[in-house]
């Protein structure tokens, strides 16, 4: 079969690519200060829905690596990363509306990634080369 | 109408300098903070302590230096250089997780620097390859 020449719209690929390895580091960054310098978020420990910080720290921590390598995934164009992009997403979106107290900002920050890397994912990322 | 490549130039091309003068502004932008966290560390609402990872000094270089070369990238992108768009992906990248953990000091700033830098990425990697190619 001849190889499919990759047309410009490959572009959306990358695009969600770029934003999933965001969304992962913002997390990671998130889950780290929860971890280790907690007082740097707003409310205290005992304001924070469903899981002290630490337990926080490291759910942050663990979605923000699958995230960062389900976007390294997308780029390299494997359409598992795409279907974990997609999942992690929605999953990130919805941790981050319960953590929105702790740090309201970051938390709208990543959910607005999430939502770009849903709609690049979805409407577009099935132009990518497999 | 042809380019000086001789190759036609369309429409789209547009997004090409969109992206370029975006980074050029970003580049300014980002260099203001670091100026002013340098010089007048009494702008920002935070103080030295509650920053992540740095001080606020140590800050005003990795923005000034970061400001610098964005602006450049910019440049580059205008002038059509294809490693000057792959750069200038890496670098917004780059700036919004500097901005997103910068964020305690001024928000808006931050936020406006991570906006900013989205619609960088979207028209590089969308439309980044409707520039001319040197």
């Amino acid at each position: 079969m001849p190889q499919k020449k990759p047309t410009n719209w490959l572009g959306w690929v990358y695009f969600a690519s770029a934003m999933m390895l965001l969304a992962g580091s913002m997390q990671i960054i998130a889950g780290l200060v929860a971890l280790f310098q907690n007082d740097y978020y707003l409310v205290t420990e005992k304001s924070v829905l469903a899981f002290s910080y630490t337990q926080w720290g490291w759910i942050h921590l663990v979605g923000g690596v699958v995230v960062l390598l389900a976007g390294l995934a997308v780029g390299a164009g494997r359409t598992w990363g795409r279907v974990i992009g997609v999942l992690m997403a929605i999953g990130s979106a919805l941790l981050n509306l319960a953590f929105l107290s702790s740090y309201p900002i970051w938390s709208i920050m990543i959910i607005v990634i999430d939502v770009f890397v849903i709609y690049a994912l979805t409407i577009h990322g099935a132009e990518a080369r497999e | 109408m042809a380019n000086n490549n001789g190759n036609e130039v369309t429409g789209w091309a547009g997004w090409v300098s969109f992206s370029g003068f975006l980074l050029i502004v970003m580049g300014i932008l980002e260099m203001i903070s670091g100026l002013t966290a340098l010089l007048n560390d009494k702008f920002y609402v935070a103080s030295g302590t509650t920053l992540v990872t740095f001080d606020i000094t140590t800050w005003g270089w990795v923005h000034l230096v970061l400001g610098l070369v964005v602006m450049m990238a910019g440049m580059a992108v205008l002038s059509g250089h294809v490693w000057g768009r792959v750069i200038a992906v890496l670098l917004a990248m780059s700036s919004i997780i500097a901005n997103f953990t910068f964020m305690k000091a001024y928000p808006l700033w931050s936020i406006i620097a991570i906006v900013i830098d989205v619609l960088i990425i979207y028209a590089l990697t969308v439309h980044g390859r409707e520039g001319r190619e040197v």
